[in-house]
């Protein structure tokens, strides 16, 4: 009861919003309003299956999906390490680590071209310095898999790391004397009772990740690559088709359309995983 | 027991606090409407103005008459400086002029141009009160009038906007005219783009290169060849060659439009003058007069890795281009022949809300905005003195001024009125302007300019073409051109091409009967 | 409190001590190494924001900025009553925002994590769902705008945000830790649930409400696209709104290109890095507030005793 006032909060800003939800299948006029605005049926979602979807679909999922378990592995990693180290200097990396987050994507792209750019770029001076050939980063879409995922790490690490640091800040000393008198050493700690005490938190990240699976971070994929076409074996996610494809266009509709089919599918695979998590162990579940 | 208590009096506290939050809300908005009254506004106005208007046209009211009420109108508009530090000074002057000449003020509400088109459809959405809003195209003529934002005109263009009938050509007019009804303003300005090649000044000095005898690709091809052989640092040449292709298309869409070539509607793909430009890309590519990455940007030409680019805007005194390329340039014009398309001509329209309490006011203020000139600078170039000086011909109607260097204030000129009413200055001087003019005046107009297509019938299709077209930009760097080019051909016709382009066909023809041409 | 760590060197013998600093002075040879490379593009970017735009083209980016220039901040600073005022009132949405809002998600998120919460597993449902499944925009908007009368208020830049699910559904997952006897306990002590709440809950948990606190203000203070869609007001402009709508509007003109423009004497470039380095501000003044609270909280045997 203690939690009315926030299910209230969210009953009002954001399930009251929710007939939103009846965009995708209008024909939005938007003087018109919801209501008013003839349905349309399915033809909003039409746009999306076409010869293009299965590219782009495997281009969310798969590199989301690396995203997460990448990230999972360095953040968990840096987190207990962090904690080992104690208060004083963690506090100090903790903030430096931090930083990149606060860096938009599209400084990101600078940055980054100031090293892959063919001629100017670091990288290709180091290259031909060596004797070797510039190679186009650019123009090769097999580099990006891993650039992206790079990029992605540095960009969140801080805020991962925090995270997990902070779950490790709240589990009870006691846990780790009463191993210690066992004679656990520090690796056997960390894996029975850090991993353990965090799972929850670790569980509820890579859940709702799960959820927004089909989501891709339009700055990471449209703005890094340069939204440069030849890239587009890799680049090219939903969110970034979406855009190309309505930037004209412009339609309401459309827009939600894209988006509820994203929502969807995530939702699919979070039911799907919380079902599988509640056969391992039913107090995990997220609901 | 306990517990049971307990968990009353927390709900008594969590009940308390949402009172609270509830309370903080409600208090902060004595007049808010009722859902009801917000959600249907729009739909009432819809009705509720023409009449409106029809009245106000109807009576034979003397102008004295028309203004002797005071009214604030709001004009929605997309930033066209950010931030703007002398814009209280700078408004509070033309308000105080406006309150003469009109007896009327003017609040603009600035938004800037990414969320522009997103934050007039909430508004509208919303059924927000506004007078005036500045389209740059964003959110699109047809979209405007099929969702009934924009109030149609023409009564009052008759009866309060005559200096506008006047400055504004009547070609441009078919441009905002929808089922036989004007709907907006467009403000004549350069309509095209005046594509020229430039040469870095240094290189041609050197070289002694006869640049002014240079207006097509071809001949700049051995110049670059030269350039290649003795600048080995240099790229000789740097352009988005496509959007400088001899424009013979009117575009409805960034991939389909009508050639004014052969008359035929069609993609891209299918112009042979985009393909020859493709080619000719693809084989400078090979040969590298050109960077090996994709250049989106005029200011790549600052880092000084290349001799030469395309430019958009030719004067003959070269001082735009080596202002903006940073670097002394010189350039000549590339032949070819220029079409207004209804798409320029919308490049900058002002429409009128059909939430505004004051259409007349607001048509007397944009014609004042055409009828007075000095009114009309002081709006763009602000306050004298703090924002600009006289540099000659103070008290003519044409003075020469120079604005400070680091701009307080700025509207600029096409965004409320005709651009060939600026006074000259260091943002255009009248050499440039004069160019600008020449190039519109020499240019055809596209025989479609007051058609506008209405894509709802074939959305999906138009949306899956629209996504095909940036993929395009880098097509010149594939391995085998032709066979790229076949691939696209089909990717466009797995889109729907085909049915667009009937789509197109049948609308253009109704178009037609409708007009009688 | 005591970290694991210390007490583990405490207790160690000689060679054990040894490992161990072998151990550690990796660890923090591995940290210095990814600081390095997490500051270093930051410092290219402080050192470009102070760099003349021609130059920045020119020479590229570096550590040390070639041709020093202030145009990017003289350009910031330019208005700077505006600024103050957006300073003022991003502080003041942040702080109410945080305050409140951390009030609702440690609420919720305590219920969630009550293991005896009969109808949590619902619960945590209606509160899963809004994370994927959103009204949109328009609806949100006629809802604060219309409906709540918000337009233009100092309301608009906190209240719809207040409760984040995401933010919600973490704090479920730390207070999960909190071990279940302890609530049985102090229930047989006769305390009520708002004490339970405000006497174990909150001490047990302060590494979680700051961390989701320290997330909370971030994302107010970063927020830019609230401020421009609810107010026409500049006075209640936030900070990241008034460098957004400056940033956005270079980059439109660079695109347009108004035949009344000279684009030369927008430095795009370096105006975008000096916005970068003006939004690090609350990593250093936000930050180092929450993370003291990070081992402070109290032991669960301090409040067992």
């Amino acid at each position: 009861m203690l939690a009315l006032p926030a299910i209230v909060f969210i009953f009002i800003f954001y399930y009251i919003p929710l007939y939103g939800l009846v965009l995708p299948f209008k024909d939005y006029n938007f003087t018109l309003g919801f209501w008013h605005s003839p349905w349309s049926g399915f033809t909003n979602f039409e746009f999306l299956f076409n010869s293009n979807l299965v590219q782009i679909v495997r281009n969310t999922a798969v590199m989301n999906a690396l995203f997460i378990v990448v990230n999972v592995i360095v953040e968990v990693t840096t987190g207990l390490l962090l904690f080992e180290l104690g208060k004083r200097s963690s506090k100090v990396y903790q903030t430096i680590l931090f930083l990149p987050y606060f860096i938009s994507w599209v400084v990101v792209s600078y940055a980054l071209s100031g090293f892959l750019d063919p001629d100017l770029g670091i990288v290709n001076k180091l290259i031909t310095a060596l004797g070797g050939q510039p190679i186009l980063f650019y123009n090769e879409p097999k580099y990006w898999v891993l650039i992206l995922v790079l990029c992605h790490v540095w960009k969140c690490l801080g805020y991962g790391t925090l995270m997990y640091y902070a779950a490790l800040t709240s589990v009870d000393p006691e846990y780790y004397e009463a191993a210690k008198l066992d004679g656990a050493n520090r690796v056997r700690q960390a894996w029975h009772i850090s991993l353990p005490m965090i799972r929850p938190i670790i569980l509820i990240l890579v859940i709702v990740s799960i959820g927004n699976i089909f989501y891709a971070d339009f700055g990471l994929f449209y703005t890094v690559p340069q939204d440069n076409p030849m890239l587009y074996p890799v680049t090219d996610v939903i969110d970034t088709y979406v855009y190309r494809a309505l930037r004209v266009l412009g339609d309401f509709g459309m827009s939600a359309a894209a988006g509820l089919f994203q929502s969807v599918c995530g939702f699919v695979l979070v039911l799907l995983s919380n079902y599988v998590i509640g056969k391992i162990s039913s107090d995990d579940k997220l609901f | 027991m306990q517990s049971k208590h307990s968990k009353k009096t927390s709900l008594i506290f969590s009940t308390l606090l949402v009172v609270v939050i509830v309370a903080a809300l409600a208090g902060c908005s004595p007049k808010s409407a009722s859902p009801g009254d917000s959600a249907n506004a729009p739909e009432t106005k819809e009705t509720a103005s023409p009449t409106e208007t029809s009245a106000s046209s109807g009576s034979n009211a003397a102008p004295a008459d028309d203004t002797k009420e005071f009214v604030t109108l709001t004009w929605y508009m997309t930033a066209p400086l950010d931030p703007r530090p002398n814009e209280e000074k700078v408004m509070k002057d033309l308000n105080d002029r406006l309150k003469e000449k009109i007896n009327a003020n003017v609040v603009f509400k600035f938004v800037d141009g990414a969320t522009y088109a997103q934050k007039m459809k909430v508004a509208a959405a919303a059924g927000e009160q506004f007078d005036i809003f500045l389209d740059l195209n964003q959110l699109g003529f047809s979209q405007i009038v099929s969702s009934g934002m924009a109030l149609e005109v023409d009564d009052l263009l008759n009866k309060y906007g005559q200096d506008i009938l006047k400055k504004v050509p009547d070609q441009a007019w078919q441009a905002v005219t929808a089922r036989g009804k004007k709907f907006g303003i467009s403000n004549p300005s350069a309509w095209v783009s005046s594509y020229n090649i430039s040469l870095r000044k240094d290189i041609v000095d050197k070289y002694s290169i006869d640049y002014q005898n240079i207006h097509t690709y071809d001949q700049l091809e051995p110049v670059l060849k030269m350039l290649k052989e003795k600048e080995p640092n240099l790229i000789p040449f740097m352009g988005d060659f496509v959007s400088a292709l001899p424009n013979t298309m009117d575009k409805i869409s960034p991939m389909i439009g009508y050639d004014n070539l052969d008359g035929q509607w069609k993609s891209l793909l299918d112009n042979p003058e985009w393909v020859k430009i493709q080619k000719l890309q693809h084989d400078w590519y090979l040969k590298g007069y050109i960077s090996k990455k994709l250049v989106t940007d005029y200011a790549e030409f600052k880092t000084g890795k290349y001799a030469g680019s395309i430019y958009h805007i030719y004067d003959a005194s070269f001082a735009k281009v080596s202002t903006d390329l940073g670097t002394p340039m010189v350039s000549t014009p590339l032949d070819f022949t220029n079409y207004v398309t209804g798409s320029t001509i919308r490049s900058a329209v002002n429409y009128i809300s059909k939430t505004s309490k004051h259409p007349e006011r607001a048509m007397m203020l944009l014609n004042l905005l055409f009828k007075d000139k000095d009114l009309f600078n002081r709006f763009c170039y602000g306050l004298e003195g703090d924002d600009w000086n006289y540099v000659s011909g103070k008290g003519t109607d044409n003075p020469t001024i120079k604005t400070k260097d680091k701009l307080e204030w700025a509207i600029w000129h096409p965004f409320i009125g005709s651009l060939w009413d600026q006074w000259p200055s260091n943002w255009n001087s009248q050499e440039v302007l004069d160019g600008l003019k020449a190039a519109i005046d020499k240019a055809k107009y596209s025989p479609y300019v007051g058609f506008t297509f209405d894509s709802s019938p074939v959305k999906k299709e138009m949306a899956q073409i629209d996504a095909l077209e940036p993929e395009l930009k880098t097509i010149y760097m594939a391995k085998d051109l032709d066979a790229k080019m076949a691939e696209y051909k089909e990717k466009a016709k797995k889109a729907g091409l085909d049915n667009v382009i009937a789509e197109i066909q049948k609308q253009v023809d109704a178009w037609k009967t409708a007009d009688g041409k | 409190m005591k970290t694991a760590s210390t007490t583990v060197a405490g207790i160690g013998s000689g060679k054990r001590k040894q490992n161990q600093q072998r151990f550690y002075l990796s660890v923090h040879l591995l940290f210095i190494l990814l600081c390095v490379i997490v500051t270093v593009p930051f410092i290219v970017i402080v050192s470009a924001s102070f760099t003349n735009e021609t130059s920045l083209f020119r020479d590229g980016y570096g550590v040390w900025p070639k041709q020093f220039s202030l145009d990017a901040y003289a350009i910031a600073f330019a208005n700077s009553k505006q600024l103050i005022q957006s300073y003022m009132v991003t502080i003041l949405a942040t702080v109410a925002g945080t305050l409140l809002g951390l009030w609702l998600m440690t609420t919720l998120g305590y219920v969630l994590s009550r293991s005896d919460y009969r109808h949590r597993n619902k619960l945590s449902f209606y509160v899963f769902f809004t994370v994927l499944f959103r009204g949109g925009l328009v609806p949100t908007y006629i809802l604060v705008a219309s409906w709540l009368g918000m337009k233009n208020t100092i309301y608009a830049l906190f209240v719809p945000a207040l409760v984040n699910s995401f933010y919600v559904l973490i704090m479920k997952g730390f207070l999960k830790s909190i071990p279940h006897a302890l609530y049985e306990c102090a229930k047989l002590d006769g305390a009520s649930e708002l004490r339970i709440f405000l006497r174990i809950v909150i001490p047990l948990s302060t590494p979680a409400i700051a961390t989701v606190g320290l997330l909370t203000s971030l994302q107010y203070w970063n927020d830019w696209f609230t401020s421009i869609l609810y107010t026409d007001d500049s006075k209640l402009q936030t900070l990241q709104a008034l460098l957004y709508r400056m940033l956005s509007n270079m980059q439109f003109l660079s695109v347009i290109q108004p035949a009344g423009l000279d684009s030369s004497m927008l430095p795009q470039a370096s105006f975008r890095m000096a916005v970068c380095v003006l939004a690090v501000g609350p990593l250093l003044l936000v930050f180092p507030f929450f993370q003291r609270f990070f081992a402070r909280g109290l032991t669960v045997g301090s409040i067992k005793g």
